[in-house]
């Protein structure tokens, strides 16, 4: 990014932080129903440092909900990724598999809470097939674009120059998917994420989430916690994304 | 004899076409230990189907091909394929791409390198061995691509327009190259080409395929002399003949368009995967 | 396009929005009084008398069930937004909304006192509180009167209340858990105590008046601007909701058949949870003063001076 568009990045977003605490010190916005960014902030402070509930700080919540994203992601990437490139390269199995998955895939992640609590109980478990749900059906269309994507002519390069089918696999297959495989976990985590707060909402064991976190603060009226929570998730999202950015500026370097 | 074709036919049978459309038909020809035979004709006339038959990436309707006078069970692993569109993995450096057919035979990281370094230098790549595809010129590229298939030291090297997407001053230079790298490894060369001139430059035999249905309608052995002078009247002479075949494929009324385009590369590109 | 005005480009259809919600959020009720309470909550009995007897549209006034939510911090919000004028509601949200200035409102009386109980699993051994150390407890929220109730009974039993493993869950889904093993125990407001004994899940280890006899749980609240301006109309409600109460405790099985149309449940169910709920409509002021310590000793609540901000929404 240029420097000219960072800082447009980052003034717009501030911008409107300024004209909200403004409001928001003018009357113009209720402040007990819209908190302020100042308030805001000190609720942030506040669940650092006491918690919510009380003892339950912000970054132990922070921790647990990491916790079941990367519980419910690994697990979706490493399903998705390999049967992502084995129905991209037969299209035996794409055919067979196609319309469970496409059924599959409409259903929202929440649907399957009752379900998942049924089978898993309330715990780790649960939390993490709720959030592979979410991850796994980006993962797999994504890496089976992918795999469909790479240009037959470097398969048969591959082949011409002495590849068997499983280098094939390794070698052509999975770098050229790459690009796809790499948007494909970038959306994943992205529901992932959304999903494991919803999750969290409807019970955890461990007394740690931060959707747990903001049903507590919802439980005790308090909208300034609810949003800093919120603040939280959000922040964490993006940042979880860089991260994944940042692997994929690497692993893709070859490209432009 | 290095490669022996006989009776070789072809005929599509594609369920998106309405009738099955013959490609290749009664093909017989051999081709020696160390010749540069080239193949012209009409565009559609199947002439990257005949290349991709001989390495086995397509099955022949009827006939054999015989490689070094046997009928291969992978016949991908005797020959080298040279494509139009360079075909380099795009995300593998320049000495990756060209080590690429070593590492697929397990050797050593240090050996392949050693090796494919040398190919570096000998092809003129030496100092963007580090390079990805996308960083280097086209010609480069396909020089990258000539060094990847050498370098597994195949019986038969089977180009297919290497240099149709170059500029003419990259194309002459590339052409005095392949000469110099042909001339000194003695491999035996397939080359497909639309430029009359190019294929006078390089070979020592021309075949001329018909429109579809492709058949040997010309052989012309050429004798001269390397490295030919392209302004010489012996050059002009063979420039004329082929011309005149050429131009009698493309007269011809029945010839059809649209029904040729299905059997140009592009369109196997889809039937492919 | 100059970056200010690229600002306020993006800016203004926010801006409008925004106003439009809060200026909408804003707007006063017309004649009829928008009611909010419980699903399947027999604290609310009385609401459901009310209507189902006609004792609001006897005393004169029309009122209209605005909404019917499944907990009570999201009837405080709809509260807080000027969508309700008149609300049966736990004690403990209602507090907590006031308190930290959420919804202005005001006590206006009593629903019930009592009425919640701590389950255990059928097959447990356990006979006392203090058994239930190192086992898997749920309540349904925390800083919520059953939070509350939990925290004294198990300190007064002598044990710490991190010796258990507190769950938040929503009380329907404490029975799948109590008969699935995940949960050893719960505490709930009625009916859900009933539902667990009789369909053979849970049994009761004790009862909520064990742990504080008489405690408030439900109130009739309203907003405070109908407080101020329609002193008459207060006064109707709490009479057709006093007659409701009294209705009650007069006509048990009446009242009975009534709560079994409002909750669907069956009618032992509904009998035997109404057994352990006192209805009445006077509000108990030090009661109410002993839950707000609870909150502040938890640091739930912003107020400074939460007594005096108590004193201000007990309707007089």
């Amino acid at each position: 990014m240029t420097a000219r568009r960072m800082k447009r990045s980052f003034l717009f977003p501030v911008g409107l932080l300024i004209l909200w605490q403004l409001c928001s010190v003018l009357g113009i916005l209720p402040r007990s129903v819209i908190p302020s960014p100042v308030h805001i902030i000190a609720a942030l402070y506040e669940l650092l440092a006491e918690g919510l509930p009380r003892g339950s700080t912000l970054n132990m919540h922070c921790l647990y909900s990491l916790l079941r994203v990367a519980c419910g992601f690994m697990l979706a990437a490493s399903v998705g990724v390999p049967l992502g490139i084995l129905c991209g390269w037969s299209r035996t199995v794409r055919d067979m598999l196609t319309p469970i998955i496409e059924t599959l895939r409409p259903i929202p992640p929440l649907a399957w809470i009752p379900l998942a609590i049924l089978w898993f109980g309330i715990g780790l478990t649960s939390a993490t097939f709720i959030i592979f749900l979410g991850c796994f059906f980006p993962i797999l269309l994504n890496t089976i674009s992918g795999v469909v994507s790479v240009e037959p002519i470097l398969i048969n390069a591959a082949r011409t120059l002495g590849a068997s089918d499983r280098q094939i696999f390794l070698h052509v297959l999975l770098p050229g998917a790459t690009p796809a495989i790499y948007t494909g976990l970038r959306i994943g985590l992205g529901i992932g994420w959304m999903t494991l707060v919803a999750a969290e909402f409807t019970g955890v064991k461990s007394g740690y989430g931060l959707g747990y976190m903001i049903m507590t603060a919802r439980d005790i009226q308090r909208p300034d916690l609810v949003l800093a929570g919120m603040a939280v998730i959000g922040l964490t999202g993006f940042l979880l994304d860089c991260i994944v950015r940042l692997f994929e500026a690497r692993a893709l370097r070859w490209r432009s | 004899m290095s490669l022996e074709i006989k009776n070789l036919s072809k005929t599509f049978e594609e369920q998106d076409a309405v009738q099955p459309i013959p490609a290749l038909q009664n093909i017989t020809l051999s081709v020696n230990q160390g010749q540069f035979l080239s193949v012209i004709g009409p565009s559609g006339c199947g002439k990257t189907t005949l290349l991709r038959i001989i390495a086995g990436l397509e099955k022949a309707s009827a006939g054999t091909v015989l490689i070094n006078g046997a009928l291969p069970e992978r016949p991908w692993e005797h020959v080298g394929f040279v494509f139009q569109e360079y075909a380099l993995f795009p995300w593998r450096t320049v000495i990756d791409n060209i080590a690429f057919g070593l590492e697929m035979k397990h050797m050593s990281k240090k050996e392949r390198y050693t090796k494919a370094r040398e190919y570096c230098k000998q092809f003129g790549i030496d100092g963007f061995e580090y390079c990805y595809p996308r960083e280097i010129s086209g010609g480069m590229r396909q020089r990258v691509a000539i060094a990847r298939t050498l370098i597994n030291d195949p019986t038969i090297v089977l180009m297919d327009e290497p240099f149709g997407a170059l500029d003419s001053q990259t194309r002459s230079q590339l052409q005095t190259f392949l000469l110099q790298i042909w001339q000194r490894s003695q491999k035996t060369v397939l080359f497909i080409t639309h430029s009359i001139d190019e294929a006078i430059f390089l070979s020592q035999h021309i075949i001329g395929l018909t429109r579809r249905p492709g058949s040997i309608g010309l052989s012309l052995p050429v004798d001269l002399a390397y490295p030919r002078d392209i302004t010489s009247d012996e050059f002009n002479r063979y420039r004329r003949e082929i011309i005149r075949f050429l131009n009698a494929q493309q007269n011809d009324e029945e010839y059809s368009s649209k029904a040729s385009k299905i059997v140009t590369w592009y369109e196997y590109k889809r039937a492919l995967c | 396009m100059n970056p200010l005005a690229h600002f306020i480009h993006h800016l203004a259809p926010i801006l409008l929005i925004l106003m439009t919600v809060v200026s909408c959020s804003q707007k006063t009720e017309g004649s009829k009084i928008r009611l909010g309470y419980l699903q399947n909550d027999l604290h609310h009995l009385p609401a459901f008398v009310a209507i189902e007897k006609g004792f609001f549209s006897a005393e004169g006034i029309s009122v209209q069930v605005a909404g019917v939510f499944k907990a009570g911090p999201e009837l405080m919000s709809a509260f807080g937004s000027g969508s309700l004028d008149l609300g049966y509601v736990g004690q403990a949200p209602a507090t907590a909304a006031a308190l930290n200035n959420v919804a202005d409102i005001r006590f206006i009386a009593q629903v019930n006192l009592e009425g919640s109980s701590i389950v255990i699993d059928k097959e447990s051994n356990a006979a006392s509180i203090a058994d239930l150390a190192g086992m898997s407890v749920a309540i349904p929220g925390h800083a919520t009167m059953q939070d509350f109730l939990l925290r004294r009974a198990v300190a007064r039993n002598g044990i710490g209340i991190e010796r258990l493993t507190i769950i938040v869950l929503k009380p329907p889904e404490m029975l799948q858990a109590l008969s699935q093993k995940q949960i050893q125990a719960f505490i709930a407001w009625e009916p859900y105590p009933a539902q667990a004994e009789l369909n053979g899940t849970g049994k009761i280890l004790m009862q909520s008046k064990q742990i504080w006899p008489r405690h408030p749980c439900c109130v009739l609240i309203t907003s405070e601007k109908l407080c101020r301006e329609q002193t008459d109309t207060i006064a109707k409600i709490r009479a057709a909701h006093d007659r409701a109460c009294t209705f009650i405790n007069n006509n048990p099985e009446e009242a009975i058949q009534i709560g079994v149309s409002y909750t669907g449940m069956p009618r032992d169910t509904v009998a035997a949870a109404l057994s352990r709920i006192i209805f009445t409509a006077e509000i108990d002021t030090r009661s109410a003063e002993e839950f707000v310590a609870f909150l502040k000793e938890l640091r739930y609540i912003q107020s400074h001076a939460p007594e005096k901000k108590l004193a201000e929404i007990l309707y007089k």
